[in-house]
């Protein structure tokens, strides 16, 4: 991601949230990378926190999306969970070694040819 | 199936509005359900750091201990005395249906009945979704979301934010980010900087609510001293980016809300808020068949109520942000009037004794509502803001309808309504129920190429007003599996949308 490259150097956690949360660590995975979070918060929050934000493909344009409304109203956050499709990771709590999927951009896209769009301008455009 | 729950007052929403309502309701001894959907009470302003964070949070971090600042210290003296008050509480619940006083709710992945004598809808408000170009990328955040990843989970989802709206919220959370640390690349408002006069009238009307009045000039000093960006009329016109927000382009507007086209400037960012207001949240009242108006300041169909915050259906009363914003002050006096009335109702409070308390709360409203206008003629503006979203612009997240389809559908159909929109398009089909996506429907009356839409009748509401499990049902007896053509395990996580039923 291009974003990863650009900008480790800074967490993206509050100053002193180490502390607040009393270390509790867990580790899970996303689209299998092991990543560090902490017990309890919620799954986009702990992806958020290790610069993972696209969470799926929209259904049609296959534009990618992330967590959005971040109080379980839009769904925008939805991804695969332990073999669960669609769940909210804003409002589901992290626990130890859950297994978190990007969703919904399948094999059958990539028979198909299908190319996802996001309708957003790119830099090129500019 | 279990048998239905009884009560005398079943409150939705447990933010300002039913908390206040729930111990204004145990004050004359009735019996109270309050049933909210997240995890704590609070609602989102009053929202809390988990309980089991909090104190040694305050204890060991100095500087964050103004995490919610007065607002959340206020809010959990009263979430900690509608505990202690006998109201039984059902978090992490899930009303979806509504008729009459009786209502369906998912609790603990099982379907509830309620049979109530009286139902206050407490629901509150949510972000109004602004469509823009990139508006759907990911790390663009509603004002809200951004606030609760902040606030609730401690992480801020970037590093160069850009923070754009309209209103008082967007400067106080503004002001909090700096305060945690955040970088803020720019913060655009689409209002014009304040008039002296509108100034004045807010200083004056403020009298019931000095502290909100406080915390605003305490924002605007931090935000000066942290020499925060803060730019009056001036919108985000569209968002960049491949796989996650790169940058965002700004410009300015004139006096008359028209795009001044070459004050087009882009900034570098990775994270973006996009905050113009909130919207009520109505779905609760359509479904039960509560008459509705359109709310002129968000463009919501929102319930008619009468002084007593009775809705026209028998027994269903509303308070809060839900019937319109105007704040958490006014949301509870909204809520002990309504409960006030219940009580009076049920003859569990002396005649009396009511009207003297309600003349109370009213006069309080009165005061609240003369500075909510007050403020709000200061942030009034006139940009267009749907005219923002071009042709390819996302206007249907969830089942990805673009504007342009939208105007061609308009165009061809000549007598569109909202109803022909979501049949023809699956607008307002999706999970989301067409929270982001109606408001926007409404916006476009008048729009080229849609001046012969009638979008001003509200879309036919159906229940479940949020998608629930078919599992979930089935396990409650209320669906039977053998309706599906197919064979469906109650153990997955299928959803049904009431969407899914009408088409």
């Amino acid at each position: 991601m291009s974003r990863t490259a650009k900008s480790t150097s800074k967490s993206l956690r509050l100053d002193g949230w180490d502390q607040v949360t009393a270390r509790s660590y867990v580790t899970f995975s996303f689209e299998g990378r092991q990543m560090r979070g902490y017990v309890g918060e919620s799954i986009a929050a702990a992806l958020i926190a290790n610069e993972v934000t696209h969470l799926r493909w929209s259904p049609r344009l296959r534009s990618p999306r992330g967590a959005y409304c971040g109080i379980g109203l839009c769904y925008e956050c939805e991804a695969t969970v332990d073999g669960f499709y669609s769940v909210r990771t804003c409002v589901t709590p992290l626990v130890e070694g859950m297994k978190v999927a990007r969703q919904w951009l399948g094999p059958q896209d990539e028979l198909e040819g299908v190319r996802p769009t996001n309708g957003a301008p790119t830099r090129g455009a500019m | 199936m279990t048998a239905p729950m009884k009560c005398d007052l079943a409150i939705i929403g447990g933010g300002p509005a039913g908390l206040a309502a729930a111990i204004e309701a145990r004050r004359s001894g009735l019996d109270v359900i309050l049933f909210d959907e997240r995890v704590d009470l609070g609602g989102q302003i009053f929202k809390q750091i988990r309980k089991e964070r909090r104190d040694p949070l305050l204890a060991q971090v100095p500087h964050l201990a103004g995490v919610g600042g007065r607002q959340a210290k206020e809010g959990r003296e009263l979430i900690e005395s509608v505990r202690a008050s006998g109201t039984r509480i059902f978090c992490e619940s899930l009303v979806w249906d509504l008729e009459g006083t009786s209502l369906r709710c998912i609790v603990d992945r099982t379907n509830v009945e309620v049979n109530a004598a009286y139902v206050l809808l407490a629901p509150g408000a949510y972000d109004r979704p602004t469509p823009i170009p990139g508006w759907t990328l990911p790390g663009v955040f509603t004002a809200g979301g951004l606030q609760t990843f902040a606030k609730t989970q401690g992480v801020i989802p970037g590093r160069h934010l850009v923070l754009a709206g309209n209103g008082p919220l967007l400067l106080a959370f503004a002001a909090e980010l700096a305060t945690w640390g955040a970088t803020i690349e720019a913060v655009v408002e689409v209002a014009a900087p304040p008039r002296a006069v509108r100034l004045a009238r807010v200083a004056r009307s403020a009298a019931a609510d000095m502290p909100l009045l406080v915390d605003g000039l305490d924002y605007i000093v931090k935000l000066r001293r942290r020499g925060v960006r803060y730019q009056y009329r001036t919108v985000v016109t569209s968002i960049i980016g491949d796989e996650h927000v790169e940058g965002v382009v700004i410009s300015r507007v004139d006096k008359f809300g028209v795009i001044i086209s070459d004050s087009t400037e882009l900034l570098e960012a990775d994270a973006v808020c996009l905050g113009y207001g909130l919207m009520p949240s109505c779905e609760l009242a359509a479904v039960a068949g509560c008459a509705l108006r359109r709310d002129p300041d968000s463009g919501a169909d929102v319930p008619v109520l009468n002084e007593y915050q009775e809705t026209d259906v028998s027994g269903i009363l509303a308070a809060g942000d839900g019937v319109g914003v105007l704040g958490a002050p006014s949301a509870m006096e909204q809520g002990r009037i309504a409960a006030i009335r219940v009580a009076e109702k049920l003859d569990r409070l002396d005649m009396n004794e009511a009207a003297r308390r309600h003349a109370v709360s009213a006069r309080r409203l009165r005061a609240h509502l003369r500075f909510q206008v007050a403020v709000r003629e200061v942030y009034r503006h006139r940009v267009n803001l749907v005219g923002l979203a071009t042709d390819e612009t996302i206007i249907c997240r969830c089942e990805d309808v673009t504007l342009a389809q939208l105007r061609c559908d308009a165009t061809s159909a000549g007598d569109s309504e909202t109803n022909t929109f979501r049949s023809h398009l699956r607008v307002a089909m999706g999970p989301c129920q067409g929270r982001n996506c109606l408001p926007t429907l409404a916006g476009l009356a008048g729009q080229p190429g849609f001046e012969f839409a009638n979008l001003d009748v509200p879309m036919t509401p159906r229940s479940p007003v949020r998608p629930v499990r078919i599992g979930d049902l089935v396990a409650s007896g209320l669906a039977d599996v053998g309706e599906f053509d197919l064979p469906i395990d109650v153990s997955t996580v299928e959803e049904i949308c009431s969407s899914e039923r009408d088409s």
